[in-house]
């Protein structure tokens, strides 16, 4: 054990610039041994917030981690866009799991799960309405009113589109926290998955997002999918991030200045030193492209 | 244009019922036929949860065979999806479904495998408590001890099987085997979790029924009445002891006077 020793370690290869946050990686449950024994010199953790509800090894392998970085609850059940409003019986789990842990943010994502009180668990894709931003709009208020702290809302990858949507993805993005002050969660790999099921333009997306709301980025990997004569992007976090993912994610630094970013991998799960050289490649990206910002603005 | 809670309940047959026909239009198609397209979030859903029941089953999963238990799987996320947004959750219909399914009968004992596992899901996912040890009753006059009423942990839970599960569950685990497996019979199981992990206590049929009264609610007097009914040699302090030291018990209340 190693119980006394500080969360960072001073052999950390890349130490990142001033402003510019240690990336972290999401911690998942074949890692939990391994996070504290090995204690890597990652920024923070993230962890699906409804793996953490019940007690026993789970949420104890969790509050040890926390004692040693910060950790940020990603949610996964909430269901924001539900037509039907939020389950307050989860919202109140939220809640619980928030004040016990104390984290560094609260997220969840731009989608919906729940209909008629069944859970899909999967994170669907909403119609880009006026109906629906407000349906987000009231429940992310919701949310932030039981939590009583801002939450973060993440962009989604999507497979498919409605016929009748009226709204840019990336305004509809942009205007939740204009309406309700939360943050965002801008997922780079997901920009880059649904501009190419959708044949939009990744960098417009970016610069649409709101300077400031912008409080975490999320990497990730996905697969090409061959579907008749169409390729798919799947958002599987299954891989390391790919090459054009990083250039997008060093434009986005450029654009954003120095973001909290987070690595996920949730299939096909490698040892944790494959992800956490994923996050130290991301502490050198941003670095070189916050380098390259200030020196076009000088 | 579907108002949203329409289009989410539309989308949710397509998903589970494959009731894809209203969606056609609503969805635009853009190269790939819109059933396609839907077809990833139904594969997403299907696939994610047939993985979640294969974490809290993997004895079932086991006996069953990869191919069989992916049916099983499906078939039952048809008729009883998720109510609660926590796959830790999930899954507690799946005994009786499995119990109702034809090609499974060939397997009597499944069922009760999977009420075994679903009792293990639920006592590792419980909320943490501590046990009643021996010291916690020392205040209690010994003339009050057959009004005392316990209340198992929160992680207890009691089962009676028509096979011996425990046996064939125990086969199961790493480092086991096999070999020389007879699961003739019936058993009387507690599962609960003391500290880190589920643990599994084989009772009699007497320390059973005593276990059962006693959960639901009987004080001690009357929980042993039950078990001395079951076998008149029950013996009510070493079972107690038993109880105590493993920690078993959760709390106790006296009932109020006055």
């Amino acid at each position: 054990m190693q119980a006394s020793r500080p969360a960072m370690k001073a052999t950390d290869p890349t130490p990142a610039p001033a402003g510019l946050p240690k990336a972290g990686i999401g911690l998942r449950f074949q890692h939990h041994r391994a996070i504290v024994d090995e204690r890597p010199a990652v920024g923070f953790l993230e962890v699906h917030s409804e793996n953490y509800m019940g007690g026993g090894a789970p949420l104890a392998c969790l509050e040890t981690a926390r004692r040693h970085y910060p950790v940020s609850l990603h949610g996964v059940g909430l269901s924001l866009g539900s037509a039907e409003g939020l389950d307050e019986a989860h919202l109140r789990r939220v809640v619980a799991l928030t004040d016990r842990i104390d984290p560094l943010f609260v997220s969840e994502h731009i989608s919906w799960s729940v209909t008629g009180g069944v859970y899909l668990n999967d994170l669907l894709p909403l119609p880009y309405t006026e109906e629906a931003l407000q349906i987000f709009c009231d429940n992310v208020q919701r949310t932030q009113d039981a939590l009583k702290r801002p939450v973060l809302v993440e962009n989604p990858s999507t497979y498919l589109q409605f016929a009748h949507s009226t709204i840019p993805e990336w305004e509809f993005v942009a205007e939740i926290p204009r309406r309700t002050g939360c943050g965002l969660l801008l997922d780079v790999n997901n920009i880059y998955v649904s501009a190419g099921n959708h044949g939009f333009d990744a960098a417009q997306y970016l610069q649409a997002m709101p300077r400031g709301a912008v409080r975490e980025i999320h990497l990730a990997g996905h697969t090409a999918k061959q579907i008749g004569d169409q390729i798919l992007r799947i958002d599987d976090h299954g891989s390391a991030v790919c090459d054009e993912v990083w250039a997008l994610y060093g434009a986005a630094i450029r654009l954003l200045g120095p973001v909290p970013t987070l690595i996920e991998w949730d299939c096909r799960i490698p040892p944790l030193a494959e992800i956490v050289a994923e996050a130290v490649k991301a502490n050198a990206v941003a670095a070189e492209n916050l380098e390259r910002a200030d020196a076009a603005a000088a | 244009m579907l108002p949203l809670h329409e289009l989410q309940q539309t989308i949710a047959r397509g998903i589970l019922a494959e009731q894809v026909d209203p969606l056609a239009g609503v969805i635009r198609e853009d190269g790939l036929p819109f059933d396609k397209r839907l077809q990833v979030y139904r594969n997403n859903t299907i696939i994610s949860l047939t993985e979640a029941l294969k974490a809290t089953y993997p004895v079932v999963s086991a006996l069953v065979g990869e191919q069989f238990f992916t049916f099983a799987a499906k078939s039952c996320i048809e008729a009883h999806p998720p109510r609660v947004p926590r796959l830790a959750e999930y899954g507690a219909e799946f005994a009786d479904f499995l119990a109702g399914l034809a090609p499974a009968q060939s397997l009597p004992y499944l069922p009760d495998v999977a009420r075994l596992e679903w009792s293990i899901n639920e006592a590792y996912h419980a909320p943490d408590d501590t046990g009643l040890t021996p010291q916690s009753l020392s205040k209690v006059p010994q003339e009050q001890f057959a009004a005392v009423s316990f209340k198992l942990r929160s992680s207890g839970r009691l089962l009676h099987a028509e096979y011996r599960v425990d046996r064939l569950w125990r086969a199961h685990q790493p480092g086991s085997s096999l070999e020389g497996l007879d699961i003739a019979g019936d058993c009387h199981l507690l599962v609960y979790r003391p500290a880190g992990d589920v643990e599994l206590m084989t009772l009699d049929a007497a320390g059973f029924a005593l276990l059962s009264e006693i959960d639901r609610g009987a004080p001690l007097e009357a929980a042993y009445t039950v078990a001395a009914a079951v076998d008149p040699a029950f013996n009510l302090t070493a079972a107690l002891g038993t109880h105590l030291t493993l920690g078993v018990f959760g709390a106790f209340s006296l009932p109020t006077t006055g």
